[in-house]
């Protein structure tokens, strides 16, 4: 049997492309923001948050496909679940690029704390960070391949995310009573690191999409 | 499998002398919902279906082993070809209407099993054509020739022709392919009516009409059945790789 509708594959595989795309920007954005806060680095983080209306382009453009690609092939099975999990692939990334724009505002608040107060606190932030940006990069990839085992396992690597973030917060609540003249800064930190933990929730939503592109399931990790 | 099966399929077989045409298939196909056959073409679908009513015994050379039990009974035993075929009726791709009246179109099977009396053959003719959504468009003009309405409304008289004769199950071989879109449309909306009266199973070459229309869905190839579920989960997601495969389009 030769295979047919080769051009109707490609379109598939550009529509996945844009989305691998779409994660490597906001990837790219929420690392720059976390830089930005690192650094102190007003400017960076005003530059992260006006990229955002580029990704937000991207969300719009990835929905216009995969209309069209209903609309004029008539998508079914999998091929159908795959446009299915790109719509909503690119709604979860288009919040996790707003989560990175609220990084970067938080980062233009910490611009003008004294370096000390970052400089603690900066440590466990990257590290949520960088567990955030791995299980981005491994939800968008299990989502592209319908790969559920990579799915789950990012997917745990939330717990992690979560157990560093309530450590932070504890600590910086008790920071804020004993120094109630440095409330400003903690906040920042703590808003900053709040939205590390909800790009790592939206990851998990992604990690589900895997599922819906295997079997159609809707699976809850 | 399912106990209410109005036409019950077991390991049927089918030779054209050497050639097997149809493999080991088992089958249930349930009253009062339409089942779709689909595959490529040669893959034994229309076969199949002529053998669920035995017009395959009007094809020489083929050979059915294997039981197809109609509501319990054994087509291949002792029944009545003629019965049978009353009870089970086929509409095919072409609309062939006879060249006589609307009226006596509808009317020929009832006279042949000898239905007598005007009054009962024009009331068995107004309903059929009622059934076959064909009534307001003909009510005036029973008694023109079939042959001058238009070929969406041939195969709705064609419906109508076997409605008259009180069928159980309507077999129906690519009912719309020589119809254009808004007659295919009035026969699809036709058979979501006709499915509460009847049993219907249904070839198509067009996935998007089985997706439409059927409740079931039987994905054939090479003689055999490959994949049988609710359509719903055939179009969304079938279990077979090759049944994937074609109904994306990916066969060549």
């Amino acid at each position: 049997m030769g295979i047919t509708r080769k051009n109707y594959d490609l379109q598939i595989s550009r529509l996945k492309y844009d989305v691998l795309e779409m994660g490597r920007r906001v990837r790219a954005a929420m690392a720059a923001a976390v830089e930005a806060l690192e650094g102190r680095d007003g400017e960076a983080a005003v530059a992260v948050r006006e990229a955002d209306a580029g990704i937000n382009a991207m969300e719009s453009a990835i929905h216009d496909e995969c209309a069209r690609l209903i609309a004029m092939e008539q998508p079914v099975a999998r091929d159908l679940r795959i446009i299915m999990a790109m719509i909503k692939a690119a709604l979860e990334l288009e919040r996790i690029g707003d989560y990175a724009g609220n990084i970067a505002r938080a980062a233009e608040r910490a611009a003008g704390l004294p370096a000390a107060r970052t400089a603690e606190a900066m440590p466990v932030i990257a590290a949520m960070a960088d567990l955030a940006s791995r299980m981005l990069s491994d939800a968008v990839g299990s989502v592209l391949d319908g790969d559920v085992g990579r799915a789950e396992a990012a997917a745990r690597m939330d717990d992690d995310v979560d157990r560093i973030y309530a450590g932070f917060l504890r600590d910086g609540i008790r920071g804020m009573a004993a120094e109630p003249e440095g409330i400003d800064g903690v906040l920042a930190l703590l808003f900053a690191a709040k939205h590390v933990e909800r790009i790592a929730d939206h990851a998990v939503n992604l990690c589900e999409l895997a599922f819906y592109v295997e079997n159609g399931e809707n699976r809850e990790l | 499998m399912t106990d209410e099966a109005k036409l019950r399929i077991r390991g049927l077989d089918l030779h054209y002398g050497e050639v097997q045409a149809l493999k080991k298939v088992d089958m249930d196909i349930v009253p009062n919902a339409v089942t779709a056959f689909i595959g490529p073409s040669g893959c034994g679908k229309t076969t199949f279906l002529k053998t669920l009513n035995r017009m395959i015994d009007l094809i020489p050379g083929a050979t059915v082993t294997g039981t197809v039990l109609y509501d319990g009974r054994d087509v291949y035993g002792d029944y009545d070809v003629i019965e049978l075929r009353k009870r089970i009726g086929m509409v095919f791709q072409k609309p062939n209407p006879f060249p006589m009246s609307i009226f006596d179109n509808v009317a020929y099977g009832p006279r042949v099993h000898g239905m007598k009396g005007r009054r009962s053959l024009e009331e068995t003719v107004e309903r059929s054509l009622k059934r076959a959504a064909l009534w307001g468009e003909v009510s005036d003009r029973l008694h023109k020739p079939a042959l001058g309405l238009s070929g969406g409304q041939q195969q709705r008289l064609c419906i109508a022709r076997l409605l008259a004769v009180e069928p159980d199950v309507l077999l129906m071989d690519e009912p719309s392919s020589a119809l254009d879109p808004i007659s295919t449309a009035k026969i699809e909306d036709l058979l979501e009516e006709l499915k509460k009266l009847y049993t219907i199973v249904i070839v198509t070459h067009n996935m998007q009409q089985a997706a439409r229309i059927s409740d079931r869905t039987a994905f054939f190839l090479h003689g055999e059945v490959v994949e049988m579920r609710s359509t719903e989960e055939m179009f969304f997601k079938p279990k077979d790789k090759r049944t994937e495969d074609y109904i994306s389009g990916r066969f060549g």
